[in-house]
């Protein structure tokens, strides 16, 4: 299977292209905090999906990468406020269960992968059509 | 810019990408503040976007206006995405059709990219917002149903909407323009079947799919198997008076009552009628491939048209009780090329398309569907098949039901259950799967459906997914 690359090592590499902007243009990722030497807290942002109630806002998340990320996927949390199945209405967060990259995580996911696959999750027949909350409403 | 800006400021070169590809490379002080940044990127010599409607994103954060870009802790090399915010609605549409675009720019007809969040989600917003809502009056209210749908729309008026040369234009501008067909084939329906997907890029089958003529005939030809059997089985565009004088089965129809369905099928190709019938239309003027003398029957037609026209004649026997081999909506495709080159003698090249149609059941279904309540008699009936045909079957339902109604068993409908488990219907695509070491069977079978039974695409869902 190779070499397992260690958490600091994947998350750095996952920083450089979250700044450099080499992704997926319809999301973005960095540190919540560019001090974090342990590159445990990251804001990320996903671009609504055309074609559906979220085409042009912009969603904020949170999240919280743990000391055996990449073995465990990292929490994630809302920080706009978005009506989805996966999201708990209280505080934001996402429910691993509910999103199958989450629920089947494995460890080449990265949070780049979570991110498209949540935005692909506002673009399924079944959600994009659910009524949201005003656009700049936060947690 | 402000390059005399105190020296111990360190210039950051960065890019920013917009979100049409284009990348900006900009060097700015450390001290430029996001709402400066933005001013110069609204001019037309980067993104040409207002600043109050440009969104900065950088590293998961949306740039607030008094950030410094030293506060968003932005290095060398790194990038900024730039992205339109929501569009004020005032920009939107250039009002009434056409007229207006005496602007500079090369307007390709466009539908409004931004579709507010409102109609965003309806892939044929397109279709009803102001640029398609020209001259010809949208139907009536009486043609929507309590539910909002088009479940009671009147066929007569659609025909008549029909003949209105303006909305024809309109239909045809629509139909020629790649947002509107990305449009339908990012529908739901669409999009999980591959094949339909297929048929919508073949802009042949396209254009024969929404020829006015075509839907007419479809229209007429719902009527018809909806009526009761008296009258006349087709009556012509807006007659209200349905006696068996069907006037296009005046001229040499041998030993064909009057009332004969087939008469005007297999009479003269040159009928006077030939406007008004739909199925003169269908057999494409002069060029009728059955003609007149041999009263031959349809099944004697080239290979695509054979099996269609058989194997529905059957059906339509076994489960409606009537004895009318042409009213078969495929004939419909099947038959005219828009070009009215009579049937499926040329080489057609909708011939392969359905051929492959036929053989493909997921297809089948689809296609019936789409072709609504009318699909009663044919290959597996869709559960409620007791669906007035004209409403549900109508092809404007799609196009005119905005929001909620896509009308009877058009659109909005989920496929019709197959009754069979999902292990034997996805038998030999599940044995594939699992040799390819797929085990998880809820997966796989998920990954088929969605997929239509399609092995490659199903696999691609199971990597991705």
């Amino acid at each position: 299977m190779g070499a397992k690359v260690p958490r600091n090592f994947r998350l750095l590499e996952e920083l450089e292209k979250g700044e450099k902007g080499l992704g997926a243009e319809a999301c973005s990722y960095g540190l919540d905090n560019g001090d974090d030497l342990l590159m445990s807290d990251w804001n990320g942002t996903i671009l609504g999906p055309p074609h559906s109630v979220h085409e042009n806002r912009i969603y904020s998340v949170k999240i919280h990468c743990g000391p055996n990320y990449p073995d465990i996927p990292p929490e994630i949390a809302f920080t706009s406020k978005i009506n989805l199945p996966c999201v708990d209405q209280r505080d934001g967060k996402v429910d691993p269960t509910k999103v199958p990259c989450l629920a089947q995580w494995k460890r080449d996911f990265t949070m780049e992968t979570i991110l498209i696959e949540l935005r692909r999750y506002m673009a399924l027949p079944q959600h994009k059509k659910l009524p949201q909350p005003p656009e700049g409403t936060t947690y | 810019m402000a390059d005399d800006a105190p020296t111990e400021d360190a210039q950051i070169t960065f890019n920013v990408k917009a979100a049409n590809d284009k990348k900006h490379v900009l060097t700015l002080p450390a001290v430029t503040t996001v709402a400066d940044l933005k001013t110069k990127l609204s001019s037309s010599e980067y993104a040409d976007l207002p600043p109050e409607r440009q969104r900065l994103i950088y590293s998961g954060r949306v740039l607030k206006d008094h950030d410094t870009l030293a506060s968003t802790k932005i290095k060398d090399g790194h990038t900024i995405h730039l992205v339109k915010g929501a569009a004020s609605n005032a920009r939107q549409n250039p009002a009434g059709a056409g007229s207006s675009t005496a602007g500079s720019t090369p307007a390709a007809p466009q539908v409004p990219t931004n579709i507010a969040a409102g109609t965003g989600n309806n892939p044929l917003a397109g279709l009803t917002g102001a640029r398609y809502a020209g001259f010809h009056g949208l139907p009536s209210m009486e043609s929507f149903g309590p539910d909002g749908g088009m479940a009671g729309a009147d066929p007569n008026q659609l025909l008549q909407m029909m003949d209105d040369p303006n909305f024809l234009q309109q239909m045809n501008e629509a139909m020629d323009n790649p947002a509107v067909i990305e449009m339908m084939q990012n529908s739901p329906m669409v999009r999980q079947n591959p094949m339909v997907a297929e048929i919508l890029r073949n802009p042949e089958m396209r254009r024969a799919m929404f020829n006015p003529e075509m839907m007419r005939m479809q229209l007429q030809m719902q009527r018809a198997m909806n009526q009761n059997s008296g009258g006349s089985s087709f009556p012509m565009p807006g007659a209200t008076n349905t006696t068996p004088q069907n006037p296009s089965s005046n001229t040499a129809t041998p030993n064909a009552g009057a009332a004969d369905p087939l008469a005007s099928l297999l009479g003269g190709g040159a009928g006077g009628a030939g406007a008004t019938n739909p199925f003169a239309a269908l057999l494409g003027g002069g060029a009728n491939p059955w003609g007149p003398p041999q009263q031959s029957t349809p099944s004697s037609g080239t290979d695509a048209n054979t099996s269609t026209a058989t194997g529905s004649t059957e059906n339509a026997q076994g489960a409606q009780n009537t004895s009318q081999p042409p009213a078969n909506p495929f004939a419909s495709l099947l038959g005219a090329t828009p070009t009215g080159a009579g049937g499926a003698q040329q080489s057609n090249p909708l011939a392969e398309m359905s051929r492959q149609m036929m053989q493909n059941p997921e297809m089948m279904r689809a296609a019936m569907q789409m072709m609504g309540g009318a699909g009663g008699p044919f290959g597996q009936p869709p559960a409620d098949s007791t669906g007035s045909g004209a409403a549900a079957a109508n092809p404007f339902a799609a196009l005119f039901g905005p929001g909620g109604g896509f009308g009877g068993a058009g659109f909005g409908t989920p496929p019709p259950q197959d009754s069979r488990p999902p292990e034997e219907v996805y038998e030999n695509q599940l044995r594939q799967l699992n040799e390819m070491g797929f085990y998880e069977f809820e997966r796989n079978v998920t990954a088929l459906r969605r997929s239509g039974g399609n092995v490659q695409a199903a696999i691609e869902f199971l990597l991705v997914g």
